[in-house]
């Protein structure tokens, strides 16, 4: 499905973002809907919204020299690397980094379990269904 | 007779006794005690008239047709997320019920204090009478309880606190479970939850009042310090945007080449107007209007009854998501008697998966680890009473800017109830307790407690949630301390009132919905009495 929002480039922020945020081995993030579904969602959002959020996704990508020292974009950490740069964010004394960590965890955590249904651990803890 | 704002193909005029902004809470019941009463009425709704039938269990969707902003919506710096109702019905369609009478303290404060005439207990008593009438407010009963609430009840009476089981607007139900929270697929007349949408608003429309969605209230409109009206524009489906319209063009756009946009607008001319869109919006309309505000009160004064998740993980089964998600509270730390404007209430508290998600701790294997523990986890809220004053505000484009920090009182009691709602998980069973901090903190003894003082209340490092905004519109005797008289009408504003949270002279501490729609049903009311302002 064609994203209505975000280009290419962000789809594969979000995807690796979702990976790190929910936990690696988790199944299928790569080809699950949830890029789609986020899509979907930011793409009904206010403007203001909207716009906040492909800002912090670009700052997010392109931040990493600042923080860690490593010359490359998020999306080419090595997991360890991005897991501590995630933690950067979360855990740094700068109010603003800590708001958008939360913004992005969360968005990823919309775009993933939003998906599933309320109960996918009724039957299986580790290979959820989709509705 | 509902006009859907994304079909209309052309500009439309109505005149009308009364504009209502809004048909939540305070708004449908207004609109009904008006219509009923003889007054012609127009209802403006900004979201859409919701089918429950077609409510679904995908929260981003839900969350998108139920919610302002999609949910999304917090307070300037991000430290508080406010959820607000959009659409028929507006946040009654996804509250999870409680029914709570005004608290007799708060309203006598309300006279002592603002100077409220009219308004003590045994005043409001009949509007609380109707309203619960038309809601089907009914105890819950026993065999409602689900496994979440029980457990809450286990650990309190284990402590030794005050908790009841609370009344709801919820007729039989058969599914409910905690996707109750994006609404109610089962809604309708005397089934499942009973919102404003299945209640009152049949009975607006029913009265021969007239019913816009998709409908953004822009201003209102005053001459001569007397209310004329309203203009409105319609929306499309999609949050916020105007409708495109297929072929007609408009004005040039801002590169100057023709927009093929076109916004079709309503405009409202009536005797009176009631203000109803909410304790964020109202202010903002007021304030984009740019209606007279004496005290320089507009926006000011507003509570937000922030709100903190406690999270216990059990060896049991919880199963959380199944059943009533709320009938329970614990009421022991909220003395209105010995003390009005502090405290808090620890609530019940489960979602779907995505909003539990949100309110775990840290992100990726640990945050995995957590949610693996799905199944067992039984949670609270600590919903405070505050103090903290906030303000809205609106930017250069007119939308609504929230302030409001916790000051330091508010911030220690927010930790002592922290603290007491994990002795309270932990008297019922938890083996662990997780807070939605940002980084994890490990609590699995009660000797653990101590971090939670340690770490503090910090802005953006814990996530704090509200549903209850109030007060920015405040009720007064004193023009310059409020901005609407005892009976809701403006002080400088002839035939403007005010019904719903805005009213609010002091934050209530419990769920508002019954006060709002108990103070709309007594202002209607009066107005109707009082014919024409």
């Amino acid at each position: 499905m064609p994203l209505q929002f975000f280009s290419p480039t962000e789809a594969e922020v979000l995807i690796v973002l979702t990976e790190r945020m929910v936990g690696a081995g988790f199944p299928d993030v790569e080809h699950s809907p949830m890029v789609t579904t986020i899509d979907a969602f930011v793409a009904g959002l206010p403007l203001n919204l909207r716009v906040q959020l492909r800002r912090a996704l670009r700052l997010f990508q392109w931040c990493p020299i600042l923080f860690t020292g490593k010359l490359r974009p998020f999306t080419r950490l090595s997991p360890h690397d991005a897991d501590t740069y995630i933690r950067s964010w979360a855990e740094s004394r700068f109010r603003l980094r800590r708001r958008l960590f939360r913004g992005l965890r969360d968005l990823t955590f919309l775009g993933y379990y939003g998906e599933f249904a309320t109960d996918i651990y009724q039957t299986s803890t580790d290979k959820p269904e989709r509705r | 007779m509902i006009i859907q704002g994304r079909t209309v193909r052309r500009d439309l005029r109505e005149t009308v006794d009364v504009c209502v902004i809004g048909s939540g809470a305070g708004g449908a019941v207004a609109a009904k005690e008006l219509a009923q009463a003889g007054l012609s009425v127009a209802v403006l709704e900004a979201g859409e008239n919701h089918d429950s039938a077609t409510f679904s269990r995908h929260t981003p969707d839900m969350l998108l047709r139920l919610f302002w902003d999609g949910g999304m919506r917090t307070t300037h710096n991000g430290s508080v997320l406010i959820s607000q109702g959009r659409g028929v019905g507006g946040s009654t369609v996804h509250n999870l019920c409680y029914a709570v009478r005004t608290p007799d303290p708060i309203l006598e404060r309300w006279e002592t204090e603002f100077g409220i005439q009219d308004l003590l207990p045994s005043d409001l008593s009949p509007s609380l009478d109707r309203v619960e009438m038309t809601l089907g407010v009914n105890q819950i009963q026993e065999g409602q309880v689900n496994r979440l609430n029980q457990i809450l009840r286990r650990g309190c009476q284990a402590m030794g606190w005050r908790g009841t089981i609370q009344r709801h607007n919820r007729g039989p139900c058969s599914n409910c479970s905690a996707d109750c929270l994006l609404g109610c697929p089962a809604s309708q007349p005397g089934i499942g939850k009973q919102s404003m949408a299945v209640s009152y608003i049949p009975q607006v429309l029913e009265a021969g009042a007239r019913l816009y969605t998709d409908c953004l209230t822009e201003r209102i409109v005053v001459e001569n310090e007397r209310v004329v009206g309203a203009t409105a524009r319609f929306l499309s489906s999609d949050m916020g945007r105007p409708r495109q319209a297929d072929t007609k063009t408009d004005s040039p756009n801002s590169s100057g080449s023709k927009s093929k946009h076109k916004v079709y607008r309503l405009t409202v001319r009536s005797k009176a107007v009631v203000l109803a869109a909410g304790a964020i919006n109202s202010p903002q309309l007021w304030l984009n209007s740019r209606l007279p505000d004496l005290g320089k009160q507009v926006g000011r004064n507003l509570h937000l009854h922030p709100a903190i998740f406690v999270g216990g993980i059990f060896d049991e089964e919880v199963d959380a998501y199944q059943g009533i998600p709320q009938s329970f509270y614990i009421d022991h730390f909220l003395d209105l008697v010995r003390n009005p404007d502090s405290g808090y209430l620890l609530m019940p508290a489960f979602g779907p998966m995505a909003m539990v998600a949100a309110s775990m701790p840290s992100f990726g294997r640990e945050h995995r680890g957590l949610m693996r523990a799905y199944r067992g986890i039984a949670a609270l809220l600590v919903l405070l009473h505050d103090r903290s004053s906030g303000r809205v505000m609106v930017n250069r484009r007119g939308a609504p800017v929230t302030r409001y920090s916790l000051n330091r009182v508010d911030r220690v009691s927010f930790i002592e109830g922290l603290i007491h709602g994990a002795q309270l998980l932990f008297a019922a069973g938890a083996k662990e307790i997780t807070l939605p901090y940002t980084r994890r903190i490990v609590i699995k003894r009660e000797s653990d407690l101590e971090v939670i003082r340690q770490r503090g209340i910090v802005e953006n490092d814990i996530l704090i949630a509200s549903s209850h905004p109030q007060g920015t519109l405040r009720m007064g005797s004193d023009q310059r301390g409020s901005v609407v008289n005892s009976y809701g009408e403006a002080h400088a504003i002839k035939g403007l009132f005010v019904a719903d949270a805005s009213l609010f002279p002091s934050s209530i501490g419990i769920p508002p919905m019954l006060t709002i729609a108990a103070m709309a049903d007594r202002i209607a009311r009066r107005m109707a009495a009082h014919w024409p302002p």
